[in-house]
């Protein structure tokens, strides 16, 4: 498995009233601030104007953040561009990591804007039709992958995973938890803080 | 695990799949450093892998400018251009055409390598942005198998070729030009006669002459559909170009029969290779050489040059193939039977819609706003494509999509297709279609944010749509970030190109009003300068200058353009002055930042304006004049004073150059002469005065000037004149920025240590 070009996406509370473009200010203080470990921060794109587009992103050397309006399911997702260390559960647990730090830190927003995601569902996106085509063979590899860790990290959760992608788009499925399971608080990550 | 390049080996045309094999050799040269900064830079603009702002590795954060420490360190891809940094990657796409197969390969494309974004151009190709270089050579081959190529989209070559997206299915036209742009896209591309150009040459086709869609008038070449006799020909068009100085084309030939097409092509190509301007880049476009040489010998060449020509049986050989060109309809035509619907509905078909030549056909129009697509967007609007027209697609110069032949019974279904995914905005051709340069989002270049612009216009005009007058609501908006022209702003009603002024010290974000640009007869005739308004007064300025049209209009079919030749200067000049003034910086700081962008313009400027105070320099004031000047210059060319205007356009520019030497001297000479010489002593020589990326460019307009006044005057050599003396003026603005700059950082150094 040598996908690394992959993303993991949060989705916000439906009832969410806001403008993602408000965040642009919030991703420029990132950059001042160097508020993401390990990514080399460039650049703020805005795509507000497109509607089922990237909405607001966060250019990094390593990866892409957005803030994004896909499929009317706005969302905060992390895409891995460069490669990572480790074998696939390595550059997983690095990426869920990175998604999950960085939502948590967009929920406390310097701008005082509140923001609440959905904390028992995330989707996994691979962004590399060569390593991952979007076939049964490659769904069902990737779905099992994914499944074996998130059971790891959250022990005993039990978990239904939806197959999202229709045939032209990129292999992506939804993973989400049966018992009230959270996501963004993993315990490797509590200790860290 | 195969990789792209084994998996699509047989897919690609062997000749591209060769071109992409050496390109990504060189790459891996140029890892080890074995190629030449610039050499390589050459190389990979004529793959259409460009550079993207930031990419030398700097940054300005809104607080400070930051070292971006990418892993490759100090490597580069071109001069002061960081290896690692994300560039841009241009694809054509000739005449505009598209498959749904080729449009889901760039959605993919976009998605893995980009930014999931797909960006149409002025010039019909789409653009990626945010990739890396090492990406390049994939994408390529990705791209290849689908039948499209990078090659040659940027560089000092044949660009693009652009045409009509209503070629063979207008009322209007001559004849189909889309098998004549794709004999020529396919008979340049990489023709050895092509290669030795000093700038870029970029052509046009199109089917009338009266309408804009194919813009013939501002191209190096553009050809016009003519018959003569049952015989199909074109009235051929040279030396036409936008960029910071405007020329409109002139007419070569009258008629040229088909079969002439490609030769004369050819032997243009080879006299601007041999006679261009090679070393001056800012003088090395066609425009340059046909207003030096003159139509006449300039056509002559041309002609001597045709005659020596080598046969070449590609010349002709498509000739034969037109009558099995064409498109088919992908379903029966029918009518549609009933208009009723949302009042979105309705205002889409009214606008969106165009009738085609062809009975029970429509084009519908997907207005893109800033020119962007997502790679979700584009994926659907292939299937959409695949159930109503097959592969009729076209992207169109105005940033946009057209899909072609579109049954008409199909309209209201296709119309919540497209809602669906967000592609049924109403209002394509009007005043919120507004065209933008990537500006300050993603150009080097870029002075003032564009697309920041364009898209404050667009949310503040679209829910007055309706209501306002048909002439403003048909009215057409373009925006450049700089003067290069890229969005092209020249022929506009109203255009506006980014630029900035230093008040007290502070940078602000402003933008050139230029009104009274013709879009209609092919680009007809250019907008002219009507002064600078800070960016964020943008807005106001642009109501205000509707609601006046509207009010003083003679009549209710006068058009924006109209109106504004009929008007004084002076008089649009008043009506614009009341948002000129900038707030200081405690009051309104917004005046500071760009649109859509929360860091202040420059911060390290803020701290000099502090330190100097709050007295405005005899060079601001000069430089104020030598503005005023310039626009007197516009006046007088308006009232047809020729040398008058002329000769207030050269002391414009005097007044800017005394306006600097103020600021180094007490004395300065009132004589034109010794302002030259001193000019050229202290800020020309020394390159103080020169532009990081157009190097002594504007300060030659003035050492040009002072050396060889003219002995005649035309209305297009004034013109000129005025608009060299424009940008001479803006580089004085920034000569002076710069070394406010350069001050403050001695006075910061100083403090600190
Ligand atoms: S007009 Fe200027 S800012 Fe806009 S794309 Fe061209 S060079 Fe860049």
């Amino acid at each position: 498995m040598e996908l690394y070009k992959f993303g993991i996406k949060f989705f916000t509370e439906p009832e969410l009233n806001i403008q993602v473009n408000e965040f642009i200010p919030e991703f420029h203080h990132w950059i001042q601030t160097d508020a993401v470990q390990n990514h080399l921060l460039i650049d703020v794109v805005d795509y507000s104007h497109i509607s089922d587009g990237p909405g607001i992103m966060l250019i990094a050397h390593e990866g892409q953040f957005s803030f994004d309006l896909e499929s009317e399911l706005p969302g905060f997702m992390y895409q891995r561009r460069t490669e990572i260390e480790g074998d696939f559960s390595q550059r997983l647990a690095s990426v869920f990591s990175t998604t999950a730090k960085a939502v948590r830190q967009l929920e406390r927003n310097s701008l005082g804007k509140p923001i609440q995601f959905k904390t028992n569902i995330f989707r996994f996106i691979a962004n590399d039709r060569l390593a991952a085509e979007n076939s049964d063979e490659k769904q069902n590899l990737y779905k099992e992958s994914v499944h074996t860790f998130i059971q790891r990290k959250f022990q005993g959760s039990k978990l239904e995973i939806e197959n999202i992608s229709s045939k032209n788009e990129r292999l992506a499925f939804n993973v989400k938890a049966q018992e009230d399971i959270n996501f963004l608080m993993s315990t490797e990550e509590g200790n860290n803080e | 695990m195969k990789n792209w390049k084994e998996i699509l080996e047989n897919q690609i045309e062997s000749e591209l799949r060769e071109q992409i094999n050496i390109f990504e050799t060189q790459i891996e040269l140029k890892k080890l450093d074995k190629i030449d900064d610039k050499i390589f830079a050459e190389t990979r603009l004529r793959k259409g892998v460009y550079g993207q702002r930031y990419d030398n590795g700097q940054r300005n954060d809104g607080e400070r400018t930051r070292e971006l420490q990418f892993p490759s360190g100090a490597k580069l891809k071109g001069p002061e251009t960081v290896w690692d940094a994300p560039g841009m990657l241009r694809i054509k796409i000739p005449f505009g055409a598209f498959t749904p197969t080729q449009l889901r390969v760039l959605a993919d494309c976009a998605e893995e390598y980009a930014d999931s974004v797909l960006h149409i151009t002025t010039r019909q190709d789409i653009q990626y942005h945010f990739v890396h270089i090492e990406d390049t050579p994939t994408i390529m081959r990705r791209l290849g198998a689908v039948g499209i190529t990078t090659h040659e989209a940027c560089g000092n070559v044949v660009r693009n070729v652009t045409a009509c997206p209503l070629a063979g299915v207008c009322h209007d036209e001559g004849f189909d030009v889309s098998p004549y742009a794709n004999a020529l896209t396919k008979f340049l591309l990489d023709h050895p006669d092509c290669q030795d150009f000093g700038r870029k040459f970029k052509i046009a086709f199109s089917g009338c002459s009266q309408h804009a869609c194919g813009i013939v008038n501002m191209h190096d070449l553009g050809a016009v559909a003519k018959t003569r006799d049952g015989k199909n020909g074109f009235e051929i068009y040279v030396g036409g170009g936008l960029g910071a100085v405007p020329h409109q084309a002139k007419v070569m030939y009258d008629f040229l029969p088909e079969e002439e097409l490609l030769p004369l092509s050819q032997a243009i190509g080879r006299v601007f290779a041999r006679l261009g301007e090679k070393k001056n880049r800012a003088k090395a476009r066609v425009k340059f050489l046909v207003a030096k040489l003159g139509l006449e010998e300039f056509t002559r060449l041309v002609e001597e040059e045709r005659k020596v020509l080598p046969h070449d049986d590609n010349w002709t050989s498509y000739i034969d193939e037109l009558p099995a060109w064409g498109e088919t309809p992908f379903k029966e035509s029918s009518i549609l039977q009933d208009r009723n619907g949302s009042a979105l509905y309705q205002q889409w078909l009214s606008q969106n819609i165009i009738d085609q030549r062809q009975d029970g056909y429509k084009v519908v129009v997907i207005m893109l706003p800033l020119g962007d697509m997502s790679s979700h967007q584009a994926r659907k609007l292939a299937d959409i494509s695949e159930t109503y027209v097959g592969d009729n697609l076209r992207t169109t110069v105005e940033q946009n999509i057209v899909l072609r032949w579109v049954s008409e019974g199909d309209l209201p279904n296709l119309y919540k297709e497209l809602d669906a995914i967000g592609l049924a905005d109403p209002g394509a051709g009007s005043i919120v279609d507004i065209t933008a340069c990537p500006g300050t989002d993603t150009c080097k270049l870029g002075i003032a944010s564009s697309r920041g612009l364009a898209e404050e216009l667009r949310l503040m005009l679209t829910p007055k749509q309706q209501k306002l007058d048909k002439a403003v609501r048909d009215m057409r908006i373009k925006i450049s970030g700089c003067f290069n022209s890229c969005g092209q702003h020249h022929i506009a009603d109203m255009g506006f190109y980014g630029n900035s002024r230093t008040f007290k010290g502070y940078k602000v974000p402003h933008f050139q009003v230029v009104l009274g640009g013709e879009w209609t007869n092919n680009a007809g005739s250019f907008g002219l300068a009507i002064g600078a308004v800070p960016s964020k007064n943008i807005p106001k300025v642009v109501l205000k200058l509707t609601d006046y049209f509207v009010q003083n209009r003679s009549n209710s079919k006068q058009t924006f353009q109209e109106f504004i030749s009929s008007r004084k200067k002076s008089e649009i000049k008043l009506q614009i002055q009341e948002f000129t003034e900038v707030p200081p910086y405690l009051e309104d700081a917004s005046y500071y930042t760009d649109w859509g962008d929360p860091r202040v313009f420059t911060l390290g400027d803020m701290g000099v304006g502090e330190c100097a105070g709050e007295v405005v320099s005899l060079t601001e004031v000069e430089l104020q004049s030598a503005e005023r000047i310039c626009f007197e210059a516009q006046m007088a060319l308006d009232e047809g004073n020729l040398e008058d205007a002329e000769e207030k356009a050269y002391k414009a520019m005097l007044r800017g150059a005394t306006a600097l030497l103020r600021k180094e001297f007490q004395d300065v000479s009132g004589d034109p002469d010794d302002i030259v010489s001193d000019f050229k002593e202290y800020f020309y020589d020394t390159k103080i005065f020169w532009d990081r990326f157009a190097h002594g460019k504007f300060g030659k307009y003035l050492l040009n000037r002072n050396e060889n006044p003219p002995g005649n005057w035309t209305d297009t050599s004034v013109r000129q004149q005025i608009e060299e003396s424009q940008l001479f003026i803006e580089a004085a603005h920034s000569c002076y920025a710069k070394l406010r700059d350069e001050e403050a950082a001695k006075v910061k150094g100083g403090t600190i240590s």
